[in-house]
């Protein structure tokens, strides 16, 4: 890589930042649904209700149950609060929901002209495509941050003993996760002509991937075939490591292995994506 | 010493469109060189293949003396192009386009801000430079890109349709800057026009295309003086009778409608010499005018159809809208 190509990166990601920042509105509207997930779901499904047992049973019995009960909800979601669990499961899901637009930008600068004049400078066609992927990452970042400060008001605890190496990993997590699906996402742009597709494409991946991972309900009770899919789910390993580094919830075998997956996932991810730009774009 | 040269080049474009159909070109170094020919006629196809944006289907291109397929990223430094349609970013400011584009040629930091600064003054943007691009006019957004194909002094200009759309003012101020560019720069210019005159006027060579083939190439006034000379229109009290047999610059004299239309190699100097034996003969002349032949007649000649020349229908207007539907 030479600096042609690292100057033509650098000033094709200043100008999608600079572009992102003007569209205060826009950013600002991002938040809503987020927020909605956040406050309306999960605030209002409260699992420590369960330990409420029925009137009339007698005290020692009521006891064992409600032990039991505990330990049930305490083995399934980590936590007896269902906020913890959801919160930083959704915050995987929002990266989804912020990268899978990533492609949007590009099918607008063909669309405008403005990739010819991209295509026409002496750099490497995978810089064109890179600059898009890396300012959708620094985007997903910022947002992320702001989310996270989110859910702190909200009211996410995080396990006793939550240092700021936790902190780093959770940001390298996120970052790998925003970094595979925005190289996805803006590799499929490179072929679309239409903006319409990119809407139909995003929402049509939303709503499967946010099921079939461990989100919004733990992967343990659902059935085989749905955990075939969750175990392919990129969202599924990033949010067994961020509930493991912020919640303590998960075991260590699992998380060696959503590590290995998901740095393998993400560097497939960007290595396809710059292959084709090299190919198609 | 020719700087851009296409041997049988085609296009066919899916769908079928056969946009070029075996093209031979060359443009020589240093020179003003136009591709003219109506909407549809593979103008912009052209430019397209020649700036690497486009592969062909068939025969070959080579530009500042590598080829446009194989060699794209060395033809890539040498050119600049100014897109049809408007290429700045209309989000970003003046100033901003052109140090992004600074940084797609690898100029950075103080060596980009003074060179945008210097094409922006060039150019008459000055004012305007820290102005959104989305608040300039038809004619402002044309400099700009202008400047922009500019920021890495590149040996030949690709210029397609640089003044579409744009009022007269406008067109003069475009071909200023194109002018001074080739003569102080020495760079090479290709451009693209439907307008017949404007490729008269500006070019030293032109190429007509039509269908996607080069019907005519050459200097314009050998173009023009290959289809046979001016014509001088003549009213005349009387009758020619042979009586102006003797002037050797006349090719042919037709009747229409009671005015003789006189064919001759030089109108300039055939006109006063003519005039002159009528006066001598004593038959009164009731008018007398030069028609000095244009770029349509040629084309005409060379097509077998009438010359039309018509608006695209892609303008700056069209863009502006699809740009603001978008916020
Ligand atoms: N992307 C495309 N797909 C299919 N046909 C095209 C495309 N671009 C241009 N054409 C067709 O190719 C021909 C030449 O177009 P173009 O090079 O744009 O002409 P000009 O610039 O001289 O007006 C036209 O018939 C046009 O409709
Ligand atoms: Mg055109």
């Amino acid at each position: 890589m030479n600096l042609t190509t690292l100057s033509g990166i650098s000033g094709l990601f200043a100008r999608e930042m600079k572009k992102w920042f003007r569209q205060k509105v826009q950013i600002v509207f991002a938040f809503v649904i987020p927020l909605m997930w956040l406050t309306l779901f999960g605030k209002s499904f409260n699992i420590a209700y369960f330990l409420n047992l029925p009137e009339g049973i007698p005290p020692d019995v009521k006891a064992i149950v409600q032990k039991a009960m505990e330990e049930i909800l305490l083995r399934v979601f980590g936590s007896l609060d269902y906020f913890n669990f959801f919160a930083v499961g959704m915050l995987s899901v929002f990266a989804l929901f912020t990268s899978m637009w990533s492609g949007m930008s590009l099918v607008f600068d063909r669309r405008l002209g403005y990739l010819e004049r991209f295509l026409v400078a002496p750099i490497p066609r995978e810089s064109i495509y890179l600059a898009k992927v890396f300012s959708a990452l620094a985007k997903g970042l910022i947002q992320f941050t702001i989310m996270l400060l989110i859910t702190f008001a909200l009211g996410l605890t995080p396990k006793q003993g939550f240092t700021a190496i936790d902190m780093m990993g959770l940001y390298m997590v996120i970052a790998g996760l925003i970094l595979a699906l925005s190289a996805i996402f803006t590799a499929i742009a490179i072929r679309i002509t239409s903006h319409d597709t990119v809407i139909s494409i995003a929402n049509l991946v939303n709503i499967p991937l946010m099921f079939t991972s461990n989100a919004i309900f733990p992967l343990e009770q659902m059935p085989d075939w749905m955990r075939v899919i969750a175990a392919v789910n990129p969202l599924t390993h990033s949010i067994t490591l961020t509930r493991y580094l912020v919640l303590g919830i998960g075991s260590q075998a699992q998380v060696i292995l959503s590590t290995f997956y998901l740095a393998g996932f993400t560097a497939v991810c960007v290595f396809l994506g710059v292959a084709a730009a090299r190919r198609y774009l | 010493m020719n700087i851009v040269e296409t041997r049988n080049l085609s296009v066919v474009y899916k769908g079928g469109v056969r946009a070029l159909d075996g093209l031979d070109l060359n443009v020589r170094e240093g020179e003003i060189f136009c591709l003219v020919g109506p909407n549809g006629a593979g103008k912009t196809t052209t430019m397209r293949v020649l700036t690497t944006l486009l592969r062909p289907t068939g025969g070959w291109a080579r530009v500042a003396g590598y080829d446009v397929v194989k060699e794209a990223g060395k033809v890539r430094k040498m050119i600049g192009y100014v897109p049809q349609n408007l290429s700045a970013d209309d989000e970003l400011t003046g100033m901003e386009n052109m140090i992004l584009q600074c940084r797609l040629y690898g100029i950075r930091g103080r060596e980009a801000r003074e060179r945008s600064l210097r094409l922006l003054e060039l150019v008459g943007l000055r004012e305007a430079a820290d102005r959104l691009v989305a608040s300039y006019s038809g004619g402002m957004r044309r400099r700009l890109e202008l400047a922009m194909g500019l920021v890495h002094t590149p040996r030949i200009l690709f210029l397609d349709e640089p003044t579409l759309g744009l009022d007269v003012h406008s067109r003069v101020m475009i071909w200023e800057h194109i002018r001074r560019l080739n003569h102080e720069e020495k760079t090479t210019i290709l451009f693209t026009t439907h307008y017949m005159d404007e490729a008269d006027k500006i070019s030293d060579r032109v190429a007509i295309i039509d269908h996607g083939k080069i019907v005519a190439m050459g200097r314009p006034e050998d173009l023009k003086s290959s289809i046979g000379g001016d014509v001088i229109k003549l009213k005349i009290n009387g009758r020619i009778n042979g009586i102006l047999s003797g002037i050797d610059e006349i090719i042919k004299v037709d009747e229409i409608d009671g005015e003789y239309r006189v064919k001759v190699k030089n109108g300039e100097e055939a006109l006063p010499r003519i005039l002159r034996i009528l006066e001598e003969r004593g038959i009164k002349v009731v008018y007398a005018s030069l028609v000095k032949p244009t770029l349509d007649q040629v084309f005409v000649e060379y097509t077998g159809r009438e010359y039309r020349e018509e608006e695209e229908h892609v303008d700056v207007r069209v863009m502006t809208y699809v740009r603001e539907r978008k916020r």
